[in-house]
């Protein structure tokens, strides 16, 4: 009888576990849905290319290594450092910085998580990158208590990163950080 | 018999010398009904245009020395049109550039061709005749053995440009600019500095106009003409019967340098390299008027404190792949733009194409300013929407590529080749082909006419300013 007590206890230990970390990453995921939703209902305005009124997505979005890989093949310090400019407190570098540095997962992105048609999800990475015109988008930071976030997205020969700030619920595109393109 | 030998042997030498004489002496007399009608008419179509020059075009007509008016083919598709001016001096005459396919004038500028002793014939009589040669030579990019100077003012009787030549080499070049009133130098007649830094800034609404000779060993001469205080009556030089007179400018459509409205100079020139660095100056002080690319660079980022456009250079710049690139632009947010150069790599291309790589650049930073949610790239909304101002205003800055309008836009089109692919900033070859086909050009040959002027050693690349001797 202990025994069968001690394997149902350590069952539900489990699947609270499990359901505690599935619940972790869809608090991210759903904030992350929250910003491509807003792009594709046209409530954000990004410096994404939207396909025929469809937003199309990667099947999944990259770790900051591709973001701070690009700037260093062009000499350039990924790292953020306080600015009145871009309105970033020390702590906020520090959630930025702890990101870049030691976040190496990557995010899957399912289809089945945008039921709106206006979102696709593209599964073939071949395709992907002829469809979505080969950007990649690094994962969103999201700082400050989750009312300012950080966006990536860049190709072969171009770059652009911004913040977006929540006002009222609702995220909106504050201003660029870095933008730039070869030739 | 050895007479009848020795001139059956000479006959064809004398036909090869005679064939020879043709070829550089095709000057053809065209005094007809037909071709003065056809620039007369043109000229009335300029006074509809320009309603204010009006009786300075009607002087025009009638001071015009129609029984002289003489033609000569530039390339296979551009004819010149030279009519003399019964001026005081006999050296001056209308320019009119003719495209046959199109069977139109589409420029034309009032000549004047100032001959130095030493050089050809300086004999009154023979001016004019020398003028046509020697401004049909300019307008081929071959001004062989000539030592003076061809100086244009517009059809409206402004200033555009001169050019000065020794034996046939570029040594300076003239145009209008501005400075703020009583600005930093004291200048008094003519000064002189090493200086090519350009610089707008004007502080109390005044603008001390100058017109400024560039010569090609960095130096440069200031000469005042006028101080103007309103931004839409600018100060300029214009040709008079007589003499060259400095007059007011309140129409627009005014030619020659220089044109910024009171402006905080926020464009930054750090390039080291004294050619590049000479190219963006000469950019920064375009006529905004004529050049659309000189005017988005003074109007967009000299403007204020809150746009500042940086150039840089770096000699080792690549794309993530490790290939050199020739430039890049960048954002680095709060209204903060960076045009970079890479020196060495672009060292091989000759001035013009140098200059469009900078335009290029400079449209990047400018769509960044304007575009938040580019509905296309910008390399695509290059070809499609500002290959045309790319062309027009490079034809600005090297005058004579008005007459190699093919070569211009093949030039534009060579420059954003680079940018065919199939990623994200780049422009679809679908899309490229259809351009070059819009342009009048051939998928097969257009590579082939850029090349003309693409190096530094190509047949119509102008060799100097670029030739930087001081600094």
């Amino acid at each position: 009888m202990k025994n069968v007590i001690k394997i149902v206890l350590l069952s539900t230990c489990i699947i609270t576990f499990n359901n505690t970390s599935a619940q972790a990453l869809d608090d991210y995921t759903k904030k992350v849905m929250l910003v491509f939703t807003s792009i594709s209902n046209h409530n954000l305005t990004l410096p994404i290319y939207l396909r025929e009124k469809t937003l199309m997505l990667p099947s999944s979005l990259c770790s900051y290594q591709a973001y701070t890989s690009a700037l260093v093949a062009r000499k350039k310090n990924a790292l953020f450092i306080p600015s009145k400019i871009f309105n970033l407190t020390k702590g906020d570098c520090s959630v930025l910085n702890n990101k870049l540095l030691n976040d190496s997962s990557e995010l899957n992105l399912i289809s089945s998580w945008f039921p709106d048609a206006s979102i696709q999800v593209v599964k073939d990475s071949i395709t992907n990158k002829q469809l979505i015109s080969g950007f990649t988008f690094i994962k969103p930071i999201f700082f400050r208590n989750d009312t300012r976030c950080f966006m990536v997205n860049f190709d072969a020969t171009s770059l652009d990163a911004y913040f977006l700030k929540k006002v009222n619920g609702y995220w909106v595109f504050d201003q660029f950080y870095l933008r730039y393109i070869d030739e | 018999m050895k007479k009848k030998l020795l001139t059956l042997a000479l006959a064809p030498l004398l036909l090869i010398v005679l064939s020879c004489n043709r070829q550089q002496n095709d000057i053809i007399d065209v005094n007809n009904l037909a071709n003065k009608s056809l620039l007369v008419h043109y000229l009335e179509e300029q006074k509809i245009k320009a309603p204010t020059a009006s009786t300075f075009i009607d002087t025009l007509i009638t001071n015009s020395d129609w029984k002289n008016l003489s033609k000569s083919n530039i390339t296979a598709s551009v004819q010149l049109f030279y009519v003399p001016l019964k001026y005081n001096s006999n050296n001056i005459g209308i320019v009119f550039l003719y495209n046959i396919n199109t069977q139109q004038i589409y420029y034309s500028h009032i000549a004047e061709v100032r001959v130095n002793a030493g050089s050809v014939s300086t004999q009154p009589q023979n001016l004019n005749n020398q003028s046509i040669h020697v401004i049909a030579d300019f307008y081929r990019c071959h001004i062989n053995d000539f030592t003076g100077s061809i100086r244009a003012y517009s059809i409206t009787n402004n200033f555009l440009w001169e050019f000065g030549y020794v034996h046939g080499t570029k040594k300076f070049e003239k145009t209008v600019t501005a400075l703020a009133d009583h600005q930093a130098i004291n200048v008094s007649g003519q000064i002189k500095t090493n200086s090519v830094e350009s610089n707008n800034v004007n502080l109390d609404g005044c603008l001390d106009w100058y017109i400024v000779t560039w010569y090609d060993d960095g130096t440069s001469d200031w000469q005042y003409i006028g101080t103007s205080c309103d931004s839409y009556c600018l100060e300029t030089i214009g040709i008079t019967q007589d003499s060259m007179s400095v007059k007011l400018d309140c129409a627009g459509g005014r030619g020659g340098g220089g044109g910024s409205n009171p402006s905080i100079n926020t464009i930054k020139n750090k390039v080291k390299d004294p050619c590049l660095k000479k190219l963006i100056s000469n950019l920064q002080n375009s006529n905004k008027i004529n050049n659309a690319i000189g005017k988005i660079l003074q109007s967009v980022f000299g403007v204020n404190d809150n746009i500042n456009l940086t150039f840089e250079e770096n000699n080792n710049l690549k794309n993530s792949n490790g290939d050199t690139l020739n430039g890049q632009a960048m954002s680095f947010g709060n209204g903060n733009y960076a045009v970079i150069l890479n020196a060495v790599a672009l060292n091989q291309f000759s001035q013009e194409r140098k200059t469009l790589t900078i335009m290029h650049e400079v449209l990047h930073d400018y769509f960044f300013s304007q575009y938040n949610n580019p509905t296309q790239n910008g390399h695509t909304r290059m070809i499609t929407a500002y290959l045309d101002r790319m062309a027009s205003s490079l034809e600005d800055l090297y005058p004579a590529m008005r007459a190699h309008h093919d070569v211009t836009l093949a030039l534009c089109l060579d420059n954003l080749y680079s940018s065919v692919g199939s990623a994200t900033g780049q422009i679809n070859s679908t899309v490229f082909n259809s351009v070059v086909l819009e342009c009048g050009l051939s998928l097969g040959e257009w590579g082939g006419i850029a090349n003309q002027a693409k190096y530094a050693s190509s047949e119509l690349a102008s060799k100097a300013p670029c030739v930087v001797k001081g600094n």
